[in-house]
Order: structure tokens, then C-alpha cells, then sequence
């Protein structure tokens, strides 16, 4: 069973709308798609159903869903035209094999009527209008009458679907021909008249879908000819159809059949230009560098495009990532038209420069000083405080140590009290590592501070700043003193809890399973992956594994980029982490000492890539 | 020979022509449907006002009852809408509150120089106290309005879905916002700064500090320390209550 139906633009007017369990329409629910649709990353796990579609799983994350009143998860199917910019969406409970054929006949129904009743042109025609009409304009016919068939044929199919194990949705049968061209010529001639020589058979004998027929049939053009009163009643036509059909629903669905099975399918917006003379290339040739004003096609971007896509590569983007990327800009760009005096090229540079940027900007916004004060502005019975946990992960050797550092030292400076813990217990020397870490920030703290000595609890560090260690050992112990440090921590009145853990490596599955309870047990507020600069292409299944590695509930929740000084302007490894994942960078690594660690500028980052 | 000659001839006469042709062609021909054009590129010289604000505060339910008195059902918007000319006076372009979607505003602001006016719609229904992520969004927009050397746009506050019996006045949520906005320039200078500091690209970034640092000089944040000046209006999009926001408008020409 279905939940909803919603037809809206990019602009976020609803065109249609139905609820398929006869409740009042939800905007939120579609909202919380639209709000996964735009933060989910790139390379989403969605299947294509059909090719036609795509099945989005909307679950309620609590890291993306700040303002959501939605709480429930759900799946959903959507499909998008083109011109207009239209999306069209169901939504239903889970996702199992059945529904998703359900969804995908229903969507598919949906898209074909509305295709057969022509609303997108109108649409389009209002979009584009300086008149400032409404974008339903002329078409509440079409869409009353989308909203008639659509209901019957939805009725119909909830009731054969009881009935017979399959249903067939007649207008798949119909072969989507391109016989639009003729379709249209035969349209301006068209009477109300000539649906007199229909027959009604009772299965479907109107299968074939010649261009005459598909003229007779298509009702778009005659708005007036079924809905309501005013239908011209051709006697013939009359005696036909009432002889046999029973209920008014059963003819209404009739006349959807016919309809669907003369509609075509929608994007039929290719604009074919005549451009075999001399003449014609010479103009295409001036329009597309010089000035302007081309339509874009998929042949005139290949070159720009295969250009742009080895630039981003020689910056380290993982070609994954980079095709992706050009598959935007011309997604965006074929078919529009180029701005006058700008050539193809630096029209798709700042269709990418766009894309990137979309890519690249966070979904929600992160204030951490603002989530750590709120956290530790709650106090329990006792008068104390939880504390707010980090941990950190990565493949060895990227910097999770020393980033670990300077964020401590960041959040000292601010006046919190940090407890670093020691969660690294099978490499030999990551406990003295950080030691030696806290015995440098401790001197940073208070000039005084004299290494190696202990503090007033018998532990390495000072009052600000502070070691928690329990050696070296298995897995379990990592779990055992994170829980510990975390609970030493709220006695002891820290504001910060950050756990520093064992370096491993991504594709090994021993050595990643032990996130998954760690992350259930320790339950830190914020789990960050460090991700080297240096890496390429390896770094799009870094990300990818470390993000699965929590389990479905847990995600990362930022990545620190390391080691940015050292690769110039190569700074892919950031759109490959952030394209696999969809989860944002927070800070970005640029030197040795404790200050060299940023707040990514997305501006600077999309600038140095496109440079 | 001759004959490849003649052609030759012909296609070099053929480019002058079609050269001049087409230079004509397009400096008469206005663009229509371009790349660009989505941008939010306005053709016209009418003032522009910029409809903004944190999601599901009623942008778009807005947008549409001035385009055309209209109501209609509305979701997250994923894109910018645009009014050329309305009522052949001015432009009003509506962009999309979802933060991913944030930067076109952001550029949007940050090209155009002449804005006549932000209408930055607010749900009053909002408990003040959470009425973080608003702040923090209308602080990025004065950033970059205050920035603007003598064209600082004045901003109304629209405080929306009056109707609700939950709404607040507006003057409690101009405090709040006052509040909210002193603490998170607080936090802000507190933050760890942008990369862009140290490869001296931008100059925006240190521009961002020192206007912090102007906006917080008497301790506290007030909208009085801006140079465009702040209103907060209710209003109500879907009791089609907005006569006091279309008279502020007004008051913008």
C-alpha cells in the first residue's frame, strides 16, 4: 500500500498532490525526501527501477534531520522531467519486491498520463512567462482531469491486484514510438468529433497504437471532450459506449487506457538542429566559442566535458568522482541555451564550478562550540555534567593523533576541560604518543607545568588537560576504557572526552567489525574520520567503509583532511571523501604545529580545484 | 581548379556575411532561456528584493501570493524563483532556505550590488530559544549586506503564521534574535579560522572578522549598530495578511 503521491517543481509549488490512504496530505513526509534527495551523497545506494526511476530510502538519521518533524523512516520512488524541471514521487512504507513494482507501475502510470495530457508544456510556458501568472494557469483542466484517471486507475489496479496476481498497466504494452511529430500535425485537425469510431472491447483491443489512432484517441488537445458536463455527445460514439460500459468508473478507465496507450514517452525535448550546410557549422562553430547563445547538445559538450574530466583528475579526484561530476554539468546543460558572448566551455566550467560546490557544501550546519555548550549545560541530580565525546578514526598513518592534538588544543583555548584518551591499544607507542602530546599542551596551558609530572589525580597532564591510559591489549579493552574514560570523566567534571583510536586499515573486515560496538558502546557525540590529502583515488572507499562501519544507525559525522600543505593545489581527496559519504568536511589539516588546523572554505577549495 | 576557387570564394563571402548577420543577430537578441539565466540573473534596472529565510518558514507561500494572490501547497523548494518586474516596479527573487542550498543566496548577494531590500520571513511560531539556526543564517546575510559599501539594504523581519495562536510578537523575536546572533558572534571568533587566511587568497575572509568585531564592539549585538535599518512586521501568508510587509516594501522605493 502506498502512502502518498506528490507532484511538485523545483521551485517547491505542489502540483499535485493525493494521499493513497484517503488521509489528509503530508507535506512534511515529502519534505523530509526532498531534504534526503539534496543531502544524500552522490553515490547513494539507490537502485533504478526500470531505468526509469530511482528508489530513495528515507531513514531518520538524527545527524541530518535537525528540523524534521518527520520522524518516520520510509522509502520513497521518484522521477524527474526535465523541462520542466518536474519531480514526481511516491512514497510507501519499506521497501520490499513487491511494493517496489507496485511503485514503479503507479509512478509509471502517473508519469504517462501526465505526459498524454500535455500539462508540462503549459507548465513550462508559465515558468517562463514574464507575466507573472500562476504556474497553474490553464492547466487546472488538465490537472483535474489527471487527478480523475489517475484515482480510477489507481482504484482499479489496488482492486485487480486483488484479484489477479498480475496487472498489467496497459499503456506498458504500448510501445513508446516516437510518433510525437505526426502526432502533432494531427492534432491541429483534429474535431471533437472523430472519437465516434471507437469501439470498446473488453480487453483492450485498442492495443495498436497507429499514428490515426493515437490522434483519435489523445484527448489532450479536446480538453472539454470527457470530464463533466460539457462533453459533446456524438450519438453514435453514445451508443457504444454506454452499451457497455456498467459503472461510470470502468468507462473512465477505458478512456485512461486509450489514453496512456497513445502517449508517448515525455522527454521528447531533443532539439535537432539543421546544421548540415557550410553556413550552419560555421554558425554553430561561432556560436559555441564566441557568441553565444547555442543551444547546448551532448556532442558539443564531449570535448569540454573529457577536458574538464582529465583536469579533475590530474587534481586527484578519483575518476569515479569526476565522471559523476561531468555527468552534472551535462545533466544541467544539454538542451539550455548559452548566455550571449560566452562560449560552451566556460559555460560548462561554471556549470562545474557549481556542481562541485554543491557537492562539497554541508548539509546542515555544524556549530560545535554551540552543540558542546548545550551538552554540557545540562546538569543531573548530582550538579555534573555528561561530558561531549569525540573519537577519531582513519587509516593508519593519516595524522589521527595530531589532528586529535590540535583540536584539543582548539577546544582548550576555549576554556574546556579536555580528557584525551588512549583508545590505540595495540600499536606500540600510541599511548607515549599522546603523552607526549598532553604534556605539550599542558605546557601551553600553564607555563609551569613540568613534564613528566603527575597531577593532583596521579595522571599525566595538569587541570586543564588530562591522559587517560590502560595500556595495551584486544579489542575489548578499547570498549572497556572507552566506557571507563567516559564515566571517569563525568566524576571528574570534563567538558571533553576525545578518543584516540587505532589506525586500520579500510578493507579489512577483522579490523573494522570492532567500530561497530564500539561506536554502541562508547557512544560519542561526534565520530570524526581523519582523511590524508595525499591519498586519491583509494580515498572514495575509505570513506565509504569507515561511514558502513558504525552499523545503520551510526554515521560519520565530519572528516578532518590532513596533510593539505603537502599537496598543492591537489585537492580531490576532498570531493572523494565527501562524494562517497555526503558527510562534510569540517577542518582541514595544514602544518605541523597545534594552530594549523582550518575550517574549510569552500570557496578556496573549488577555486584551487577549477584553477 | 576554377571551380575550387569559386568555391572558396563563395565561403569566404559566406563568413563575412554570416559573421555581420550574426553579430547583429545577437546584439539585438535578448537572452531568454539561458544557462545564466537560472542563476538569477536579472535583465531589468527595477529594484530587486530578496526573499530569504531558515526552511518551512513560508518563502515560497509568500513568493506566490505576490507574484499572483495564489496560495497554493508548497514543499522544501530546491531551487530560486523569479518575479521580473511586478507591477512593473520590481523584481523579487525567493531563494530556497535548506542549508545545502544556501550559497546561492550567498552568491547571489555577494554579485549583485543594488538590493533594495531583504524580506527575511521567520516563523513566529518558533520557541525564541531555538531560534539558533535563524539567527545564524540572517548573521551570514548581514555580513555580507553590511559589507557593501553605501548600499547596505534595509531587512525586514516577516514574521510569519500570525494567525497561530502560538505566534510571537515580533518585537520578542527581534530580542531574540539580537541575543541569539551576540552568542553565535561570540562562538565565531572564537572558531577556528578559514583556510583562506593563510594562502591569502580572498580578502572576504578577514573582512568577515573585522565586521564581527564592528557588529560586537559594544559587547552586545543590536540590529541599531547596522547601517540598513531592521523592522520586524507580522504578518500572516496564509490569512493573505501581508499588507504591512507590501507597505514596507513601499517604503523601500
Amino acid at each position: 500500500m502506498f502512502e502518498q503521491l506528490a507532484i511538485f517543481t523545483l521551485q517547491g509549488i505542489i502540483l499535485y498532490q493525493y494521499n493513497c490512504q484517503g488521509k489528509k496530505f503530508s507535506e512534511h513526509q515529502i519534505n523530509a525526501f526532498i531534504s534526503k534527495l539534496i543531502t544524500a551523497p552522490a553515490t547513494r545506494d539507490t537502485t533504478t527501477a526500470g531505468g526509469k526511476f530511482t528508489i530513495l530510502n528515507v531513514t531518520n538519521d538524527s545527524t541530518l534531520s535537525t528540523t524534521n518533524a518527520y520522524s518516520r523512516s520510509f522509502c520513497s520512488m521518484f522521477y524527474k522531467t526535465k523541462q520542466p524541471e518536474i519531480y514526481f514521487v511516491i512514497t510507501y512504507a519499506e521497501q520490499t519486491i513487491e511494493l517496489d513494482k507496485e511503485a514503479e507501475k503507479t509512478l509509471d502510470l502517473a508519469t504517462k498520463l501526465w505526459n498524454s495530457l500535455e500539462i508540462n508544456k503549459s507548465i513550462q510556458e508559465n515558468l517562463n512567462s514574464r507575466d507573472h501568472i500562476d504556474i497553474l494557469d490553464g492547466v487546472n483542466d488538465g490537472i483535474s482531469k489527471f487527478d480523475q484517471y489517475f484515482k480510477a486507475k489507481y482504484e482499479e489496479s489496488i482492486k485487480s491486484v486483488a484479484f489477479t496476481p498480475v496487472d498489467e498497466v496497459p499503456g506498458k504494452e504500448a510501445s513508446p514510438k516516437t510518433i510525437n511529430p505526426k502526432k502533432k500535425n494531427q492534432a491541429k485537425n483534429r474535431t471533437l468529433n472523430n472519437g465516434g469510431g471507437r469501439k470498446w472491447g473488453r480487453n483492450g483491443i485498442m492495443e495498436e497504437t497507429t499514428a490515426l489512432d493515437s490522434s483519435v484517441l489523445d484527448f489532450s488537445e479536446s480538453s472539454n471532450n470527457v470530464s463533466g458536463n460539457e462533453r459533446t455527445i456524438d450519438p453514435a460514439f453514445n451508443k457504444e459506449a454506454f452499451g457497455n460500459r456498467t459503472i461510470k468508473g470502468e468507462f473512465l478507465i477505458k478512456e485512461i487506457d486509450d489514453l496512456l496507450s497513445s502517449a508517448t514517452d515525455g522527454d521528447s525535448s531533443n532539439e535537432t538542429e539543421n546544421e548540415q550546410t557550410y553556413l550552419g557549422s560555421l554558425t554553430s562553430f561561432l556560436r559555441r566559442n564566441f557568441t553565444g547563445n547555442k543551444t547546448i547538445s551532448a556532442s558539443d559538450l564531449k570535448s569540454v566535458l573529457d577536458k574538464l574530466k582529465q583536469k579533475l583528475i590530474t587534481k586527484n579526484v578519483a575518476p569515479e568522482a569526476a565522471t559523476f561530476l561531468v555527468e552534472q554539468v551535462s545533466k544541467d546543460l544539454v538542451g539550455t541555451k548559452t548566455a550571449n558572448w560566452t562560449s560552451v566551455e566556460i559555460t560548462a566550467r561554471k556549470s562545474l564550478t557549481k556542481a562541485l560546490t554543491q557537492i562539497l557544501t554541508p548539509g546542515v550546519s555544524v556549530d560545535l562550540l554551540h552543540e558542546i555548550q548545550k551538552k554540557t549545560s545540562v546538569k543531573d541530580s548530582e550538579g555534573k555534567k555528561q561530558p561531549y565525546v569525540f573519537s577519531i578514526v582513519g587509516v593508519n598513518g593519516v595524522g589521527k593523533s595530531t589532528n586529535l592534538s590540535k583540536l584539543a588544543f582548539w577546544l582548550l583555548q576555549n576554556n574546556f576541560k579536555v580528557l584525551i584518551v588512549a583508545c590505540d591499544t595495540f600499536r606500540s607507542g600510541a599511548v607515549e604518543q599522546l603523552r607526549v602530546h598532553v604534556e605539550n599542551l599542558a605546557q601551553l596551558m600553564d607555563e609551569s607545568h613540568v613534564r613528566g609530572s603527575k597531577n593532583r589525580r596521579g595522571k599525566s597532564g595538569n587541570d586543564y588537560v588530562e591522559l587517560f591510559e590502560a595500556g595495551y591489549g584486544g579489542s575489548d579493552l578499547v570498549t572497556k576504557i572507552a566506557k571507563q574514560a567516559i564515566k571517569y570523566a563525568h566524576d571528574q567534571d570534563f567538558d571533553i572526552v576525545l578518543m584516540d583510536t587505532a589506525g586500520r586499515r579500510h578493507n579489512d573486515p577483522t579490523l573494522m567489525s570492532p567500530l561497530k560496538s564500539f561506536a554502541e558502546q562508547a557512544q560519542p557525540d561526534k565520530i570524526i574520520m581523519v582523511g590524508e590529502a595525499l591519498v586519491g583515488t583509494d580515498s572514495v572507499q575509505q570513506a565509504k567503509n569507515f561511514n558502513n562501519a558504525f552499523g545503520k544507525v551510526r554515521n560519520l559525522d565530519f572528516f578532518i583532511i590532513s596533510k593539505c600543505d603537502t599537496v598543492g593545489e591537489m585537492l580531490g581527496t576532498m570531493v572523494n571523501m565527501v562524494y562517497a559519504t555526503g558527510i562534510p568536511i569540517l577542518f582541514v589539516g595544514v602544518g605541523q604545529t597545534y594552530t594549523d588546523l582550518r575550517t574549510l572554505s569552500i570557496k578556496w577549495a573549488v577555486n584551487t580545484l577549477m584553477a | 581548379m576554377t571551380m575550387l576557387d569559386l568555391n572558396n570564394a563563395i565561403l569566404v563571402s559566406l563568413l563575412v556575411i554570416a559573421l555581420t548577420t550574426l553579430l547583429l543577430f545577437v546584439s539585438l537578441r535578448k537572452a531568454t532561456t539561458s544557462a545564466a539565466g537560472k542563476e538569477g540573473i536579472i535583465s531589468n534596472k527595477k529594484p530587486i528584493f530578496v526573499i530569504a529565510g531558515p526552511s518551512n518558514s513560508g518563502k515560497t507561500s509568500l513568493f506566490t501570493l505576490l507574484s499572483n494572490n495564489k496560495q497554493r501547497p508548497t514543499v522544501t523548494s530546491l531551487d530560486v524563483s523569479k518575479l521580473e518586474n511586478l507591477d512593473n516596479r520590481i523584481n523579487v527573487i525567493e531563494f530556497p532556505g535548506h542549508f545545502k542550498l544556501r550559497y546561492k543566496l550567498i552568491d547571489f548577494l555577494k554579485k549583485n550590488p543594488k538590493i533594495a531590500g531583504v524580506i527575511y520571513v521567520v516563523d513566529s511560531t518558533v520557541d525564541p530559544k531555538e531560534l539558533t539556526k535563524t539567527a545564524e543564517f540572517l548573521l551570514d546575510v548581514l555580513l555580507i549586506t553590511e559589507s557593501k559599501k553605501n548600499m547596505e539594504p534595509n531587512i525586514l523581519i516577516a514574521c510569519n503564521k500570525s494567525e497561530s495562536f502560538s505566534s510571537r510578537p515580533p518585537l520578542r523575536i527581534k530580542e531574540a534574535l539580537e541575543t541569539e546572533i551576540s552568542k553565535i558572534i561570540v562562538r565565531k571568533k572564537k572558531s577556528i579560522g578559514d583556510v583562506n587566511i593563510i594562502t591569502q587568497d580572498g580578502t572576504d575572509e578577514s573582512n568577515e572578522l573585522e565586521m564581527l568585531k564592528e557588529l560586537s564592539s559594544s559587547g552586545k549585538f543590536s540590529f541599531n549598530l547596522l547601517e540598513g535599518s531592521v523592522d520586524a512586521i507580522s504578518g500572516s501568508v496564509l490569512k493573505k495578511d501581508i499588507v504591512k510587509w507590501q507597505e514596507w516594501i513601499e517604503e523601500q522605493l
